[in-house]
């Protein structure tokens, strides 16, 4: 999983002030709307049909009717009307796009409820994987939870401030060597992951065996350049005018970052630090050649090989039993709520500054 | 500035760094080095670990051949490089029409009242761990989407990749799926660098389209598109970067690499890099580690290369604007 | 102030006829009262006790700023040609010219945050009480807790409370006032004419604030450092007219305590707040901007010496 990032967290960005709207309220036959809503639900649902190789005609109309009224309902709410055949078409083929989308999402997420949601029990989170083998149900992914929030904590701590600083050092400071580090940044930013765990294993774990540190070591690699960026450009949302009346007041640079900039830019620099540790935590790959896994649970990050959730659900999909399968689909599923999680935190950091800095303007 | 200068030289007033800035700036330029060390350790760490791999097969027969045999010491990354292009190609035609679609939806045919879940729901799959992407793939996806592939090979085998080598060969765990699923999974990486730089088209050049009695598809095709191009290539060029890189859903999906290269998408057999590195690692012999490190230095380079170049065009796209 | 200068100025005859008159200074006005000429007072520092003076005078005696053969560059093009005024202690100086004349540079200039641009340069000197602010006897940082700046967009921190923002400059500049916080908090405040309105509610954050207000919440933060001179880059123009008349009350009653030194562009307002005066001109595009005259105001505004003030002031040009 990349932890690749273009944009400011999506709760900096504003829809709204974003991409002007460019429709135009204009009034059009309510059947015009429902033909096209019918068009796009009937294109989704085929669609689904032929991927899902439905037989039968009740779960393709059913799909097709739900998909129907919320196109519809859309449409209607806000209008479209255009004159040529063409322009209709394209408006069907991108709404199709957008419901297919949202259908994706929602089976994916559907599934991984379906698959992993009987295994939850509370056992799960305080058991391990120790002595349960493909005959013996029970069992849990305990070991992988500590695992996933030493390893990802670690990695946390020792990214945020090197991302920030060096945030600091490319916008508030604007060292001489900050072209330079940008083009490191951006080179960073593509590495595979897997090649990140090849690194840490070829640097550290050939000599000296699989660690949980060493898989926060890869995790610093893959969420060091994201994080940077994003910090950047958090930094650079904040107003000039705040730094020269900082240092109009007789303040050296360094209180005008510590004691201005950064409590400004703090909800920010949060939202963006929790979508990076939110990325993080799904990292399989590197850990692969970092962590390597155990049934075991291993407290020591600094020595031994440690679980974590992507580890446990990875290793434990391979196998051909359905009781470990199963484990594996509870483990991606705790893996999945703990992203959502985040992500909706991270939403709410930034929802909430949002309102507290616009009030009054 | 002394005192006696009255003259009209001008001069930089000096402001000597003290104290808490000199250290403060100092630690900054030690942050900022980290990056550069970390990329240096990568480079040499890698090809130092690949020189053993090199020393037994040869560098040129490394690249060009394609076989895998650790007891002999022969190892060709050849058709793991192909694979590794070949399903990452296979996701851009999967994503492009779905990621500049979708762009489109929510810059301009989303009611404002779901703009926000939408954007939500973009940023949302591309935070989704892969490892959800790929379990997902081989357990709901994978036979549904075998009628699909039937299909293809009996209606389109005029192109060559869709042919079947024979007649009942497995369906499943072949380049297609795999790339489908990669494909979804490079949507929002690819939406989001599309939405932003379609974005910054002038206002003024879309209303005159629309006021000329253009339709909207027409003001699209006329000014976004043309406007946007460039940075629409380059954030393909990024996705392209990204399914290259892609290792555990293509893992998952692939269940055992191949290592020659195969054309044939619709069947299984094929095998990327990553894939093979997160496969075989495990089980290695230092000689066939050194292999794999090899191998990834040759995908580190790749996708270097490729994700400089998206990064260069989406910056002189954005300068334009 | 001598009894002179408190009697109302009547328009010269060397005016041209539909000109504006000499305004009268802030000085001169009677008190507004209800009903008055400016309608019902908005609370000002003269419905307030004025806070015991040995509190804002720990140290900081208002200074005399001597600019000499000031020239000012950005890179290579020069914006300020050899420019020397005296900014008397005590009094209020202003600014004047058309923009674009190098007032805010030469202003910047005057606490050192005119270097803040990586290309700006200076040649020439400045004083402060005799001190040279850029010889090196001095820190940056000491330069500009001694001589503070208003801004012409209010920009109060929005991370900081209304309290926190007055008391901002004593921790950015690392200053320890030993003296009680929340009196100094009261005595800034008021002498910005501000307290009244925000005394119970100090806790809140700057935002909620009108622009008037905001700009005197900025006005009292720079006060809390005790600056010895406060230089206003146009304070009021981004104000409504309620607001500039309370922010030029404030500026005025300030002058007692601390040199000012004001740019405006409002000819109008430099007349009613200030009693020294500088005019500032470019004398062709592309050229550097220069001090055409300078000195008393009353005699810049009915009897000046060079035509291009003359001009200036009767609205000819602007």
């Amino acid at each position: 999983m990349t932890l690749l990032q273009f944009r400011p967290p999506p709760s900096t960005e504003d829809p709204e002030s974003d991409t002007p709207n460019r429709r135009r309220p204009v009034t059009k036959a309510d059947v015009m709307e429902a033909g096209y809503a019918a068009l796009a639900a009937v294109v989704g649902a085929g669609l689904l049909r032929v991927v899902f190789g439905w037989t039968g005609v009740m779960g393709t109309a059913v799909t097709a009717y739900l998909l129907f009224l919320v196109a519809f309902y859309l449409l209607q709410r806000d209008g479209a009307s255009d004159e040529s055949a063409i322009d209709r078409l394209v408006t069907v083929a991108i709404w199709s796009a957008g419901c297919m989308v949202v259908a994706l999402l929602v089976w994916m997420l559907g599934f991984l409820l379906i698959k992993g949601l009987p295994d939850l029990r509370p056992s799960f989170f305080t058991e391990d994987l120790k002595g349960h083998g493909p005959l013996n149900p029970g069992g849990g992914a305990r070991a992988a939870i500590i695992g996933t929030f030493e390893q990802v904590g670690l990695a946390t701590l020792v990214v945020v401030p090197i991302a920030v600083m060096t945030a600091i050092y490319l916008h508030e400071l604007k060292g001489r060597l900050a072209r330079p580090t940008r083009f490191i940044i951006d080179a960073m930013s593509g590495l595979p992951s897997i090649v990140a765990g090849l690194l840490v294993f070829t640097v550290w774990v050939e000599s000296h065996g699989f660690s949980g540190v060493s898989g926060s070591a890869a995790l610093v690699v893959l969420m060091l350049p994201t994080v940077t960026r994003t910090s950047e450009e958090i930094l650079r949302t904040i107003p000039d005018s705040l730094r020269e009346a900082s240092l109009a007041l007789g303040a050296p640079q360094w209180r005008v970052i510590v004691r201005v900039v950064l409590p400004t830019a703090l909800a920010g620099l949060v939202t963006a630090v929790i979508l990076g540790i939110a990325r993080a935590v799904g990292e399989t790959a590197p850990m692969l050649l970092t962590a390597f896994g155990s049934n075991n649970t291993n407290v020591n990050i600094l020595h031994g090989p440690q679980s974590d959730l992507p580890l446990f659900a990875y290793s434990l999909i391979r196998l051909p039993s359905k009781a470990q399968n199963d484990r594996a689909w509870t483990g991606a599923l705790v893996l999945v709520i703990l992203v959502l999680v985040l992500f909706v935190t991270a939403r709410l950091v930034s929802n909430l500054s949002q309102r507290k800095l616009g009030r009054g303007r | 500035m002394t005192p006696e200068t009255l003259d009209d030289t001008p001069v930089r007033p000096e402001t000597p760094l003290r104290g808490p800035d000199k250290v403060f700036r100092q630690l900054a330029t030690a942050a900022a080095g980290v990056s550069f060390v970390i990329v240096g350790l990568t480079i040499f760490f890698l090809v130092d670990g690949s020189r053993a791999a090199f020393r037994s097969t040869g560098i040129i027969n490394f690249f060009t051949r394609s076989v895998w045999q650790p007891s002999i010491g022969k190892f060709g990354a050849f058709g793991l490089l192909i694979g590794t292009i070949i399903i990452a190609t296979i996701a851009l035609i999967v994503a492009i029409p779905l990621a500049v679609a979708m762009a489109l939806f929510i810059n301009e045919y989303a009611p404002r009242v779901i703009r926000r879940p939408m954007t939500s729901i973009i940023d949302l799959l591309a935070a989704l761990p892969s490892l959800l992407f790929g379990m997902w793939g081989k357990f709901a996806l994978q036979d549904r989407m075998v009628p699909v592939a039937k299909w293809l090979s009996q209606h389109l085998s005029f192109l060559i990749f869709f042919r079947l080598t024979r007649p009942g060969v497995s369906l499943v765990e072949s380049s297609m799926i795999a790339g489908f699923v990669v494909g979804i999974m490079i949507v929002p990486i690819i939406t989001s660098v599309s939405r932003d730089v379609m974005a910054q088209v002038p206002r003024e050049q879309c209303e005159g389209a629309l006021a000329l009695g253009g339709t909207r598809w027409g003001m699209i095709r006329s000014v976004i598109l043309p406007f946007g191009r460039s940075g629409i290539v380059g954030a393909t060029l990024l996705g392209f970067g990204r399914a290259l890189g892609e290792t555990i859903a293509v893992t998952l999906i692939l269940a055992s690499p191949v290592v020659k290269s195969n054309i044939h998408v619709l069947q299984a057999g094929a095998g990327t890099i990553a894939a093979q590195i997160a496969d075989e690692f495990g089980t290695a012999s230092t000689l066939e580690r050194s292999a794999l490190v090899a191998a990834g230095l040759a995908l580190f380079l790749l996708t270097l290369v490729v994700n400089l170049a998206a990064r260069s065009i989406v910056k002189r796209s954005s300068r334009l604007a | 102030m001598t009894a002179a200068d408190t009697t109302p100025i009547p328009p010269s005859p060397r005016h041209a006829p539909g000109a504006t008159t000499a305004p009268q200074t802030l000085r001169d006005a009677p008190p507004p009262g209800p009903g008055g000429d400016w309608g019902p007072p908005p609370p000002g520092p003269q419905d307030q006790p004025r806070g015991p003076g040995a509190v804002l005078a720990g140290g900081a005696q208002p200074a005399t700023l001597e600019a000499v053969a000031l020239s000012a560059w950005f890179g290579k093009r020069k914006v300020l040609e050899r420019c020397s005024l005296r900014m008397e202690a005590q009094k209020v100086t202003a600014l004047i010219g058309p923009s674009g004349c190098g007032k805010s540079t030469f202003l910047r200039i005057l606490n050192r945050m005119h270097e803040v641009v990586p290309s700006a340069q200076i040649a020439g000197r400045v004083e402060l009480d005799g001190v040279d602010i850029y010889g090196g006897s001095l820190s940056t940082t000491a330069v500009r807790t001694k001589i503070g700046m208003v801004f012409q967009k209010p920009n109060p921190f929005p991370a900081m409370t209304i309290g926190q923002n007055v008391l901002a400059g004593l921790k950015l500049s690392g200053t320890k006032s030993g003296v009680d916080l929340p009196a100094l908090v009261e005595e800034c405040l008021t002498k910005a004419g501000l307290w009244n309105e925000v005394k119970d509610r100090l806790n809140e954050g700057g935002q909620t604030l009108s622009g008037g207000q905001q700009q005197r919440l900025c006005i009292a933060r720079a006060l809390a450092v005790r600056p010895q001179v406060l230089l206003m880059d146009e304070p009021c123009s981004a104000l409504d007219p309620i607001s500039t008349r309370v922010v030029e009350e404030t500026i005025v009653e300030l002058a007692d305590d601390i040199t000012i030194v004001i740019v405006t562009h409002n000819m109008q307002q430099a007349a009613r707040v200030s009693t020294q005066c500088a005019f500032f001109l470019v004398e062709d595009q592309g050229k550097p901007g220069r001090i055409i005259e300078a000195g008393d105001t009353r005699v810049m505004f009915e009897a000046p010496t060079d035509p291009r003030t003359f001009d200036y002031v009767t609205g000819r040009f602007g």
